[in-house]
């Protein structure tokens, strides 16, 4: 199996959509998030890794993740993030895009992300 | 020079006819089919101890079965004592069935060898050879600055600054072609682990100065043995072994006599030199000042101007396995190019290559299985290590200098597996000593300084021991546990890229003077300078473990595997079936290629791992390549270390570029 252990925190306040979009389509993702599971859309079997990833997105739209794959220590990351509407992008703080934008929703407490070729769905969890 | 086949058939002509004798004067048939007993003397008589021949004997028989039909001898005696509880898997090496025949006056070493191959009960005899240091023995007195306000460093010690293999900034004081970053990447290592003072090294060398002030806190003590009382306390077969012991002289560790360089004791300082102690030199593994440094056993071989033989060197091994070493911290060898395949060390020194493999096999520590062998390479500027390093199991290691080049003397090519700093005097301005390693001497044969610096792959050496040690002491503190196959695998592939330095010439001058200038063809040391340049930092992650390479599904892409190989990894031969498209085949099991809908066969070439997922999901593929060289070692050829890593993949649909540096998102 492969298991999931992440999380998606978002640091900020206020209920807009951070990125000037309607209010009544708003996605209110405050607050902190844990991930639990991914849904491959494509496949039938993940294997056995080990997956930890942290994403903290900040209300000044910079985002810092720590992600573990596999064996070793967590490897850090930061950049910055922007949402419209129902779109996520980011980019790595050397300026380099994210590997897809996401469409992102939430809903009782869980958010989730599918990129663009949609053959994943990642589920992350609110925390606390 | 002779070899050994030529020898035999030389001896063998003269001796057909010749009366046999044995243990119960019986002959014995299997031997006499194959050409006669005399094919039971494994190596020549040349460069040998002429006081002694090596004798196993089969099983069940004794020394006075031995001694009784034994001519010319004065004595027979054990190599080996009896050490309680350990006797069993002794035996099961073969160990306790060798022993030394001491030539009586009048007689020669090949008429005893000769007498007891004759013998029925006799299994082997081996000339008692001797080995050499891989170190041409000069030293040059330093004296440490004085200490000074604490000036950021990791460690107070006033020295360390001097030592560029540890922290090379491309300082030109030490050389005008000094090359930063030509270090063994240990600084951040630092932070890490400084050493534990359960992991032992036993330096298998001249006699180590184990009353050194930057050494004495990180001796192993014999706690069995009460000091000086002349009482073998803890009935080990060896008296006052407090520190280790003298096994060339039989008796306490000495470093003053006329020939000792101060050789061993430079290697021990290397390894764990006391840090943090505000004197002298920094060591690889020398804790952080609290008494948490790997600790030095010495395992005294040469003494003086007498060269170890095969016994003294097999009982040092086995007293460092028996006593609790885990590393053998080995700077000497036999001249390279002599033999050329592993069969024929193996064939030619028995009783060393028991003496290693029952090290080799021997638990000391909560991390290994058993112990590791670390070997120089040899100072004979060949394209071949030395045996026994060059041997495909034992990592053997050759040098570069603090220009990041291959240093003028070192061995290379076959059996050489990694590189290390050895150091190297007199490159432009000529007029400095700097470019040598810096580590303990003794002062009573340094000029009065306790510090000083030496060259040679001797040098090399200890920097990947004190390496391993630390790597050895990380796994402890992290809880991880590996065989020793495991372990060395890792070190030989912690390594930084050196090829591309192998372009043009170098200007070189063993003489110190300008005017006597030489130039190095670097092109010759391509691919042959083992796996590349040991990296401390490197090997302490693959402890914690290597990541997964993220792959993206529904693409055939090339895949760095340089966390796993090492960033050299694009100069390594890799093993396994060729493709048609001249691609290394690499294993996956069938989960791994359900999981990753694989598309096609995955493989390895030019250093990349060629994949094609069309799932998400994980795999691991196992992917075998050498460390030093296009062949492995093996009874037919000198060659490189078969090193095995496994690589895990994990494909998703979504992959950043980021410059290669992952990320979830």
């Amino acid at each position: 199996m492969l298991l999931i252990g992440a999380s998606l925190i978002l640091c900020g306040c206020g209920n807009g959509n951070g990125d000037g979009g309607k209010d009544e389509k708003a996605i209110d993702i405050t607050g902190t998030w844990e991930l639990t599971g991914i849904e491959i859309t494509k496949a039938a079997q993940l294997g056995d890794e080990t997956i930890e990833v942290t994403i903290t997105f900040n209300a000044d739209k910079t985002f810092s993740m720590s992600q573990m794959l596999g064996d070793g220590r967590p490897k850090e990351f930061s950049g910055t993030w922007a949402l419209t509407e129902t779109t996520l992008t980011g980019k790595y703080s050397n300026g380099k895009a994210w590997g897809s934008s996401y469409t992102v929703n939430v809903e009782n407490a869980v958010l989730t992300m599918i990129p663009e070729t949609e053959a994943e769905i990642y589920t992350y969890r609110k925390k606390n | 020079m002779i070899n050994r086949k030529t020898f035999l058939r030389m001896m063998m002509l003269p001796l057909t006819a010749m009366a046999a004798l044995s243990c119960t004067a019986e002959l014995d048939p299997s031997v006499e089919m194959e050409n006669g007993r005399l094919a039971k003397i494994t190596n020549t008589p040349e460069n040998v101890c002429q006081e002694s021949v090596l004798i196993q004997v089969t099983a069940g028989t004794d020394a006075a079965s031995l001694e009784s039909g034994l001519a010319g001898m004065a004595a027979v005696e054990r190599v080996f004592p009896d050490v309680p509880g350990k006797e069993e898997k002794a035996a099961s090496f073969g160990l306790d069935r060798w022993y030394k025949a001491i030539v009586a006056e009048g007689h020669k070493i090949e008429s005893v060898a000769k007498s007891a191959a004759m013998l029925e009960c006799v299994s082997k005899v081996e000339y008692n050879t001797l080995a050499v240091k891989a170190s041409d023995g000069r030293h040059y007195p330093y004296t440490p600055a004085p200490v000074t306000k604490a000036d950021g460093r990791i460690f107070n010690d006033p020295s360390l600054s001097d030592q560029w293999h540890y922290i090379n900034t491309g300082d030109k004081s030490i050389a005008a072609s000094a090359y930063a970053g030509a270090d063994i990447n240990v600084k951040d290592v630092w932070n890490l682990v400084t050493g534990d003072p359960s992991i032992i090294v036993a330096v298998v060398d001249e006699g180590v100065k184990h009353t050194h002030p930057d050494l004495a806190a990180n001796m192993w003590v014999n706690t069995g043995e009460i000091p000086g009382n002349g009482i073998d306390d803890d009935k080990n077969g060896y008296v006052d072994d407090v520190h280790g012991y003298n096994f060339r002289s039989q008796g306490p560790i000495s470093w003053t006599g006329e020939g000792d360089s101060g050789h061993g004791t430079h290697i021990a300082g290397t390894i764990a030199a006391v840090n943090n102690n505000r004197t002298g030199v920094v060591g690889i593994a020398g804790g952080s000042g609290n008494n948490d440094g790997v600790k030095i056993m010495g395992c005294q071989i040469h003494d003086g101007m007498n060269a170890a033989s095969g016994d003294v060197t097999a009982k040092a091994i086995r007293y460092a396995a028996d006593m609790g070493a885990s590393i053998i911290q080995c700077s000497w060898g036999y001249p390279a190019g002599y033999y050329k395949d592993d069969k024929t060390y193996k064939e030619l020194y028995p009783l060393e290559f028991a003496a290693i493999e029952y090290f080799e096999s021997t638990k000391n520590n909560s991390v290994l299985n058993g112990g590791i062998a670390i070997f120089a390479s040899g100072n004979d500027g060949l394209a071949y290590a030395s045996y026994p390093g060059a041997y495909k199991d034992y990592i053997c290691v050759s040098a570069f200098g603090p220009d990041y080049l291959p240093a003028y003397y070192t061995n290379y090519g076959p059996g050489c597996n990694i590189i290390a700093p050895g150091g190297e005097a007199y490159l432009p301005p000529w007029d400095s000593m700097k470019g040598l390693v810096l580590s303990t001497l003794c002062s009573e044969t340094n000029d009065g300084e306790d510090y000083g610096y030496m060259q040679g792959t001797s040098m090399a050496c200890p920097h990947v021991s004190g390496i391993a040690a630390l790597g050895l002491a990380y796994a402890k503190k992290l809880g991880k546990k590996f065989t020793v196959k495991e372990f060395k695998d890792m070190i030989v592939t912690s390594a930084n890229e050196f090829e591309s330095r192998l372009d043009g010439k170098k200007t070189y001058d063993p003489s110190g003077a300008a005017d006597g200038a030489k130039t190095l063809d670097l092109g010759k040391y391509r691919n042959m300078m083992g796996s590349g340049s040991i990296d401390a930092w490197t090997l302490m992650m693959k402890i914690e473990g290597v990541p997964c390479i993220s792959a993206i599904t529904g693409k055939n892409q090339w895949l760095d595997v340089s966390d796993f190989f090492g960033t050299s990894s694009v100069n390594l031969t890799f093993i396994g079936e060729e493709l048609d498209n001249g691609g290394i085949k690499v294993e996956v099991n069938a989960k791994g290629r359900e999981s990753l809908g694989l598309a096609e066969e995955p493989y390895m070439k030019n250093g990349r791992l060629y994949v094609h997922p069309t799932k998400a999901g994980s795999a691991k593929f196992t992917v075998r390549a050498i460390a030093g060289g296009s062949e492995i070692g093996s009874d037919a050829a000198i060659g490189g270390m078969e090193v095995t890593q496994e690589i895990s993949v994990i494909a998703r649909s979504v992959k950043s570029e980021n410059n290669g540096l992952g990320g979830w998102l």
